[in-house]
C-alpha cells in the first residue's frame, strides 16, 4: 500500500549576495543583489507502507528540503505530496499525531534539563496516556542502553547519547511515519552502529515507515533495500540498493605514509596512485582485491601508517551520471 | 626601517577598516539603531519641557530650561559618541581564545583595540556631526542658545580626550574578564551605570550636592559632563584648560592601570590556558 | 462542548508545564540568572531616575501629582516585566534566522501557543514585577484616591488589558522579522518606542497623545490604569480600552499565520 506520494515537488529559495570591503558594503546599503537557489527541481516518488527508504546524495542536494516538505515545515513551490491520505503542509493535527522528524542537526531536547523533562513535557503534547508513556520509555531506553542517563542533564551527555535521548522523545508517541535527518552525523563509529542497530530492531518491531536521509554510505547500507539518490535537487536513480552498490564500491583508498623512501613504480602494480610526495602516496586499489593487495603492500614496503577511505558519495553519483547517460531509461 | 614603519601602520590600517566595514555590515540594524539613539533625548525633551512649563522655578538643579535642553541634547549624543564597545571586544577575545593570536603576533594589543574602536566610531562619526549641527541650529531657533565659536573649536579636544579616558576606563573593567569568567555577564549593566552616574543621561546635579563633590573626586564626569560644560559656555577658559588637564592626568592613570592589568591578565590567560 | 473545554485542559496544562520548566532551565544556570536580572536592574535604575527627577521637584505636572506619577512609572516598570516574561516572542526573530522553528512545527497544537508561551524568562521579569507592584503601591497610598473595589477592580482591569497589547504589540513587532530580515532591528525600534512610556502620556503634547492612542495604541497599555482611578477616562475611552486588546490581538495572529506562512529554515 503506498503510503507516500510525491508528484514533481519544487522547491526554490532566495537570498542576497553580499560584496566584500567597504566599498561594497556601502553600496549594500542601498542595493542588494537577489539570487535564486533551486533546492528541489521537481521529484516524484512513491514510498510504500513499512519501508525503509533511503535519501542518499552530497551535500546540498535537496534531501532535507525534501524532508521539510513532506513533514509541513515547507510548502513546496510547486508540486504535491500526501502522507497516509494528509497533505503535510496543510499541517493537520491528526497528520502530526502520526509522524516523528528527527534531525541530527536541530535538538528538541532542552540542554539545561534532564531528558526526562522533555519526555514528560512530549507526553503532555501528545496526551500520551500515564502506563502507555511509562511502557514506552521503559522500552525504549533500555534498547538504547540509556537508561541511566535519563535524569542527567542533556548538556553533559556525549552526542551520542544526545541523539539516543532524541529518538526516544521522538517515538513515545508511537509515530507510523519516521523522518531521519543524518541522525548519525557527527557521531563516534559505535554510536552510529548503535543507532543503526536501533532503527533496524524498531523498524522490524513496529510497522513503521522510515525515509532516513544521510552523506554516510554505511547508513544506507545497513538500514535500506531501497535507495533515492537525489544531487542538486534532482532524482538520479530509484530502486534497489544493491543494482547500483557497485558504483560506490569500485575502488578503496589507502593513504600510506613510509619510514624511507620506495620505489613507486613497484607500488603501480597494486593499483592507481593518485598522489604521491616524498614519504606518503595515495593509492586506488579494487574492491575485489583489496584485502589481498594491502596485506601484500604492508609486508613489501616500509609503511609506517596507514588508513584506508571509502571514496566520496559524489564519486558514486557522478559514476550513476556516466551510466544514465550512457543509458537512458530511468 | 621605512618598510617595517609602514607595515606597522597597516596593520592598525586594517584594524581600523576593518571597525568600519563591521559597522556598516547590518545595513538596516545601522540606520535603525542610529534613529532609535535619538528617541531617548526626544523623551527628555518633552519631559524636561513639561517640568519645567509645570514649575514655578526657574533655575532646576542648577540649570535653566535652555541649559538643560543643551545638556539633554548633548549629553545624548556624547554618551552615544565615547562608547567604545571595547570590553565586547576584549571579552570575546579572552574567551574564544583568539587573545593567543595577539599575543604571538607582534602586534600590540592596546593601539589594536584603539584603532578597531576609531574605525567602528567613523560611521558614527559623521552621523554625530550631523546631528549636532542640526541640534544647535534647532536649539538657536526654539531657545536662544548661541554657542560661542572658542567653545566649538574647544570642544574638540575635550571630546577626543574624554573618548581615550573612557576608553580606558572600560578597557580596565573588561580585564575582570581575565580572572571572573563570568564578568562579562554583567557588563551591560555596569555600562548602563557608569553612564547615569557620569551624566550621561541626566546633570549629575539630580543625584544632590553631595554626590556631585563625590564625584568630583572620580573621572567619571571628565567623559560627559566636562564636553558639555565646555560646549556649554558655563566654564571660562580657565576653567575649560584646567579641565584638560584633569583629563590628560586621568588617561595617563587609567593608561598605565590598563597596560598593568593587561600584561597581569595574558600572563594569567597564557597559564591558565584562556 | 467537551471538545473545548478539553482543549483548554490542555492549553493551561502546557502553560503551567512550560512555567516550571522554564524556572528550572533558568535556575541550572544562576549565573546567568543573576546577570539577566542584573541588567534589568540596571535599567530600572535609569527608569527610576527619571522618577528622582520628578519627585525632588516636589510640583506637579498638570493634574500630576510626583505620587500620581509614581503610579505611572510603576505600571510601566511593571509592563516592562511582562514584555520581558515572553522570552518566546522575543526569541521569534532568532528562532526564524536559525530555522529552529521546524521542531515545534511538527507538533501538534497551536505552533503560536507553544512559542510564545514555551519559554519564559523570569531573571528579566521578576525585579520588574515586583519593582512595579511596589511602586504601584506606595503611590497610590501617598495619594488621596480611593482604594474601593471599583477603583481596584477597574485598574486591574486595565491593566489586564495592557498585559494582552503588551503580548500582541510584542508578537507584531517580533514577527516584522519576516519581512524585513534585519536582526533585531525591529525590536531595537519597538524597545525605544516602549521607552517614550516611562513618563504618563499626559506630558506628550496633545497631537502625540492622539497618536499614541488610536493610530499605534501603545499609551493604552501604560496609562489606562492610572487615567480610571484618577476619574479622567470618559466613557468613550473606557470602553475604547476594553476594545482594543481584541482588536490588536486578532491583528498578531493574522500577521503570525501570515508569517509562518513564509518562513523557510535559514539552512535551505
Amino acid at each position: 500500500m503506498k503510503i507516500i506520494q510525491v508528484n514533481d515537488l519544487t522547491r526554490d529559495f532566495e537570498y542576497y549576495k553580499k560584496a566584500q570591503g567597504i566599498k561594497g558594503s556601502i553600496k549594500n546599503l542601498f542595493k542588494r543583489e537577489k539570487k535564486i537557489k533551486h533546492a528541489v527541481k521537481g521529484i516524484s516518488f512513491e514510498i510504500k507502507e513499512g519501508e525503509i527508504i533511503g535519501f542518499l546524495g552530497p551535500n546540498g542536494a535537496g534531501k532535507t528540503t525534501t524532508l521539510k516538505m513532506l513533514s509541513g515545515i515547507l510548502h513546496p513551490t510547486s508540486g504535491s505530496a500526501t502522507v497516509a491520505g494528509y497533505i503535510p503542509w496543510e499541517r493537520k493535527d491528526e497528520y502530526k499525531r502520526m509522524f516523528a522528524f528527527v534531525s541530527g542537526q536541530k535538538t528538541q531536547l532542552w540542554n539545561d534539563l534532564p531528558a526526562i523533562d522533555t519526555f514528560y513535557l512530549n507526553k503532555c503534547i501528545y496526551e500520551i496516556p500515564d502506563d502507555e508513556y511509562n511502557d514506552i520509555l521503559n522500552e525504549l531506553a533500555t534498547l538504547l542502553d540509556v537508561k541511566h542517563l535519563i535524569n542527567i542533564q542533556v548538556r553533559r551527555l556525549s552526542l551520542g547519547e544526545k541523539m539516543k535521548m532524541q529518538i526516544i522523545a521522538s517515538l513515545l508517541h508511537k509515530p507510523s511515519i519516521l523522518f531521519l535527518d543524518e541522525p548519525t552525523i557527527g557521531l563516534d563509529i559505535i554510536s552510529q552502529q548503535k543507532i543503526r542497530s536501533f532503527i533496524k530492531n524498531y523498524a522490524k518491531k513496529q510497522k513503521v515507515t522510515i525515509i532516513l536521509t544521510s552523506h554516510y554510505m554505511k547508513d544506507i547500507e545497513d538500514l535500506c533495500k531501497k535507495v533515492i539518490v537525489i544531487n542538486e535537487g534532482s532524482v538520479v536513480y530509484n530502486g534497489h540498493l544493491k543494482d547500483i552498490q557497485s558504483m560506490f564500491h569500485m575502488k578503496k583508498i589507502m593513504n600510506l605514509v613510509f619510514s624511507e623512501n620506495i620505489d613507486f613504480e613497484q607500488l603501480k602494480k597494486y593499483g592507481s596512485i593518485i598522489e604521491q610526495s616524498e614519504f606518503k602516496a595515495t593509492i586506488e586499489l579494487d574492491v575485489k582485491t583489496y584485502a589481498q593487495n594491502t596485506t601484500k603492500i604492508l609486508t613489501e614496503f616500509p609503511v609506517i601508517d596507514f588508513t584506508m577511505e571509502e571514496p566520496s558519495v559524489e564519486k558514486g553519483i557522478l559514476k550513476l551520471f556516466e551510466r544514465n547517460a550512457g543509458n537512458p531509461n530511468e | 626601517m621605512n618598510d617595517s614603519f609602514s607595515i606597522k601602520r597597516n596593520k592598525y590600517w586594517v584594524s581600523l577598516s576593518m571597525g568600519f566595514v563591521n559597522s556598516m555590515e547590518y545595513r538596516f540594524d545601522f540606520l535603525i539603531s542610529l534613529l532609535s539613539t535619538t528617541f531617548p533625548i526626544i523623551i527628555q525633551v518633552f519631559v524636561w519641557t513639561a517640568i519645567y512649563d509645570a514649575s514655578t522655578k526657574e533655575v532646576l538643579y542648577g540649570h535653566t530650561f535652555p541649559q538643560m535642553m543643551v545638556y539633554t541634547v548633548f549629553a545624548g549624543a556624547i554618551s552615544m559618541f565615547i562608547r567604545t564597545g571595547v570590553e565586547q571586544s576584549i571579552n570575546r577575545d579572552i574567551h574564544s581564545g583568539q587573545l593567543s593570536n595577539f599575543l604571538v603576533k607582534s602586534i600590540m594589543y592596546i593601539p589594536f583595540r584603539i584603532m578597531n574602536s576609531i574605525g567602528e566610531k567613523l560611521s558614527s562619526i559623521v552621523v554625530m556631526i550631523l546631528f549636532s549641527v542640526i541640534a544647535s541650529i534647532a536649539m538657536y531657533v526654539f531657545i536662544g542658545f548661541e554657542m560661542q565659536v572658542i567653545n566649538i573649536i574647544l570642544f574638540l579636544p575635550a571630546i577626543v580626550l574624554a573618548f581615550l579616558l573612557n576608553f580606558f576606563i572600560f578597557f580596565c573593567i573588561s580585564t575582570l574578564a581575565f580572572w571572573i569568567t563570568e564578568a562579562s555577564r554583567f557588563f551591560y549593566s555596569i555600562t548602563i551605570i557608569v553612564m547615569v552616574a557620569s551624566g550621561g543621561v541626566f546633570p549629575i546635579d539630580i543625584f544632590g550636592t553631595l554626590y556631585v563633590k563625590v564625584l568630583k573626586l572620580m573621572p567619571f564626569m571628565y567623559t560627559t559632563t566636562f564636553p558639555i560644560k565646555v560646549i556649554n559656555g558655563t566654564l571660562s577658559s580657565g576653567e575649560i584648560l584646567n579641565g584638560f588637564l584633569v583629563q590628560i592626568i586621568w588617561i595617563v592613570v587609567f593608561s598605565f592601570f590598563a597596560t598593568f592589568l593587561w600584561k597581569k591578565g595574558s600572563k594569567r590567560f597564557v597559564a591558565v590556558g584562556g | 462542548m467537551m471538545k473545548i473545554l478539553k482543549r483548554m485542559h490542555w492549553y493551561l496544562k502546557l502553560l503551567f508545564l512550560f512555567m516550571k520548566l522554564s524556572l528550572q532551565s533558568q535556575l541550572e544556570y544562576r549565573l546567568n540568572f543573576l546577570a539577566g536580572a542584573s541588567v534589568e536592574i540596571a535599567c530600572l535604575f535609569i527608569k527610576l531616575v527619571y522618577l528622582i527627577l520628578v519627585s525632588r521637584t516636589g510640583e506637579s505636572i498638570g493634574f500630576l501629582t510626583p505620587d500620581m506619577i509614581m503610579i505611572f512609572i510603576g505600571t510601566y516598570i511593571f509592563m516592562t516585566g511582562m514584555w520581558m516574561l515572553f522570552r518566546g516572542i522575543n526569541s521569534i526573530p532568532s528562532i526564524v534566522l536559525r530555522g529552529e522553528l521546524d521542531v515545534l512545527m511538527t507538533k501538534p497544537g497551536s505552533l503560536q501557543f507553544l512559542q510564545t508561551f514555551g519559554s519564559f524568562d523570569l531573571a528579566k521579569t521578576f525585579p520588574n514585577v515586583i519593582a512595579g507592584i511596589v511602586l504601584i503601591i506606595i503611590g497610590w497610598s501617598n495619594t488621596t484616591i480611593a482604594a474601593s473595589f471599583a477603583n481596584i477592580t477597574g485598574f486591574l482591569f486595565f491593566i489586564v488589558c495592557g498585559i494582552i497589547l503588551t503580548y500582541s504589540f510584542s508578537l507584531i513587532a517580533a514577527l516584522l522579522v519576516f519581512w524585513i530580515t534585519s536582526r533585531n532591528a525591529v525590536l531595537t525600534l519597538y524597545a525605544a518606542l516602549w521607552d517614550f512610556n516611562n513618563m504618563p502620556m499626559a506630558i506628550y503634547p496633545k497631537t502625540m497623545q492622539l497618536i499614541g492612542t488610536f493610530i499605534i495604541p501603545i499609551f493604552v497599555i501604560f496609562n489606562w490604569s492610572g487615567l480610571f482611578i484618577l476619574g479622567q477616562l470618559d466613557m468613550f475611552r473606557i470602553i475604547y480600552g476594553a476594545v482594543i486588546p481584541i482588536i490588536v490581538f486578532v491583528l498578531s495572529r493574522m500577521m503570525w499565520k501570515r508569517g509562518i506562512m513564509r518562513y523557510y529554515s535559514a539552512n535551505g
